[in-house]
């Protein structure tokens, strides 16, 4: 790795910070062998990542780093539940899914939530629905949003909590056919 | 307590996301997941309610696109494939009636609705473009901008490439409201041809054998760039898909698009065709019978949410009856006989 100036290699960051690291990931997943599973992803991902010197602060981007490896690890791990129980519910005699299909009832699962939280959006009050709107989908920063509102940071964040409970509320009432 | 406890696994949701936390909230974040295993579980709850809200397409949270910016790596194994298969008439055909309901109390915000299905679709690919369907039954109505309106009927799927104010038409049926007295920048796109707009209303329908445009208002021009064909209020032009050229008619300007009204107005139509048109505007199936397949049928239709009704109406057209059927693969569906 072409190390140069004050910029700190990630690998040898990651090996220096490794309990810090482990902490964490063991917190987050509540399972020290994924925990060390992801470690190693993390490990061999910045092996192959080439080097930038842009990072000044190498320890908040592994932290970051980690956090998405285990945000997606959930997400995979969830759409093949979904894929598992959907194929069940196919019976037999159907040749197998594609790994990464999602079949029909998946889909019609998917848009009949997202149907319900869009109805239980136009509920939300005005200031609430506007900025979850901004920031879900038309995906604006809070800051920016912050800014736009003339609203705190922490206001924003009450909306956002509000409408995000919403959202959970629905996904629980329909129960775990979701991804 | 538990509202307290699920708005701090949102708050570390969002912060996660905003990708601009320092070492000591990262250790703070570690603190509140170590103070009990429900925070962890939580927070996976919170995400996952999250990233359901872009099942439609690829669940890429707003903002990875500054985390990239701030140069963490996508973590993401592939994503999930885009849900083609909305697109699956057998899909479909099989509209829940209650989600029906739903989606028209929804319909005063229909503007917001296209956009939050359109974009949550296409995230993060193209965000300039959007992929926006509707199913049987449903229309939709979309802001194109501040002068172009365009409503969507049912079982209809079109690309909007915002930018450039383009309309792909892949399927279906769509009217446009242009209030402008100058040509628009609008390009409408439908199987292979290009149309242009001169402060127009016209309606465009692509079924399985043709496509033709019907203006109502103003002049809509055909492959404006070379052959520039004009049609004119109170005119439409049809072309087969298989080829062969432009056929001009006459149409009442007064029965164009009037199915944004829930009209449907038949006039020496083809029954297979007319079935068609119902089956856009109803939400369900509807078979016909071998005998009346060659039928035209004559007359202005009221679709109403009494789908018994509607059909048989339709069906008295015909000098024919409806009934509740039963279709393999389908499931329930109006016989018309």
């Amino acid at each position: 790795m072409g190390q140069t100036g004050e910029a700190v290699d990630l690998g040898t960051a990651l090996e220096q910070g490794r309990d810090r690291f482990m902490r964490f990931l063991v917190a987050r997943t509540g399972d020290p062998a994924l925990a060390e599973d992801l470690m190693q992803d993390a490990r061999l991902k910045l092996l192959n990542q080439p080097a930038n010197d842009s990072i000044a602060n190498p320890v908040p981007y592994i932290f970051q780093m980690l956090a998405n490896l285990v945000e997606d690890h959930r997400r995979s791990e969830r759409s093949r539940e979904a894929r598992g129980r959907a194929w069940g519910d196919r019976g037999e005699g159907l040749e197998p899914q594609r790994a990464d299909h999602i079949t029909p009832e998946q889909s019609a699962l998917d848009r009949d939530f997202l149907k319900r939280v869009l109805a239980a959006i136009d509920t939300l009050p005005e200031t609430t629905r506007t900025i979850f709107i901004a920031y879900r989908v038309e995906g604006r920063a809070q800051k920016q949003i912050a800014q736009d509102h003339g609203l705190s940071l922490s206001a924003v964040e009450k909306h956002l909590q509000r409408a995000y409970r919403a959202v959970i509320e629905i996904r629980q009432k329909l129960g775990a056919g979701l991804k | 307590m538990t509202n307290d406890r699920t708005d701090l696994a949102i708050h570390w949701m969002l912060r996660q996301r905003a990708g601009d936390m320092d070492e000591a909230e990262w250790d703070a974040f570690t603190q509140w997941l170590e103070e009990s295993p429900d925070n962890a579980a939580l927070l996976d709850t919170v995400q996952a309610a999250d990233h359901a809200l872009g099942a439609l397409g690829d669940a890429s949270a707003p903002s990875s696109s500054s985390l990239a910016e701030a140069g963490v790596a996508d973590a993401s194994e592939g994503g999930i494939p885009m849900a083609d298969n909305q697109n699956d008439p057998d899909t479909s055909t099989i509209a829940e009636p209650a989600n029906d309901n739903q989606l028209k109390r929804v319909l005063p915000f229909a503007g917001l609705v296209a956009a939050a299905i359109a974009v949550f679709a296409l995230w993060p690919s193209t965000p300039s473009s959007m992929l926006i369907t509707t199913e049987p039954g449903e229309t939709r109505v979309v802001a194109v901008s501040d002068e172009i309106t365009m409503t969507l009927n049912g079982d209809t799927e079109v690309t909007l490439i915002e930018d450039e104010t383009r309309v792909q038409i892949a399927r279906g049926e769509v009217a446009f409201d242009i209030d402008s007295e100058d040509p628009s920048p609008l390009r409408v796109e439908v199987a292979g041809l290009v149309l242009a707009d001169y402060g127009t209303f016209f309606n465009v329908l692509l079924d399985d054998d043709s496509v033709s445009i019907a203006v109502a208002e103003g002049i809509v021009g055909v492959n404006p760039d070379y052959e520039n064909v004009e049609v004119e209020a109170g005119q439409q032009v049809t072309q087969n898909l298989g080829g062969g050229s432009l056929v001009k008619s006459d149409v009442d300007p007064d029965t164009v698009g009037t199915w944004q009204e829930g009209r449907l107005e038949f006039d020496n139509t083809p029954a297979p065709e007319a079935v068609a048109m119902l089956e856009r505007s109803l939400g369900s199936r509807v078979t016909l019978a071998e005998a009346l397949q060659d039928e035209t049928l004559t007359g202005s239709l009221i679709v109403t949410e009494n789908e018994r009704e509607t059909v048989t109406q339709f069906a008295e057209f015909l000098g024919a009856r409806a009934r509740r059927g039963r279709l393999a693969g389908v499931g329930m569906v109006w016989d018309v006989r």
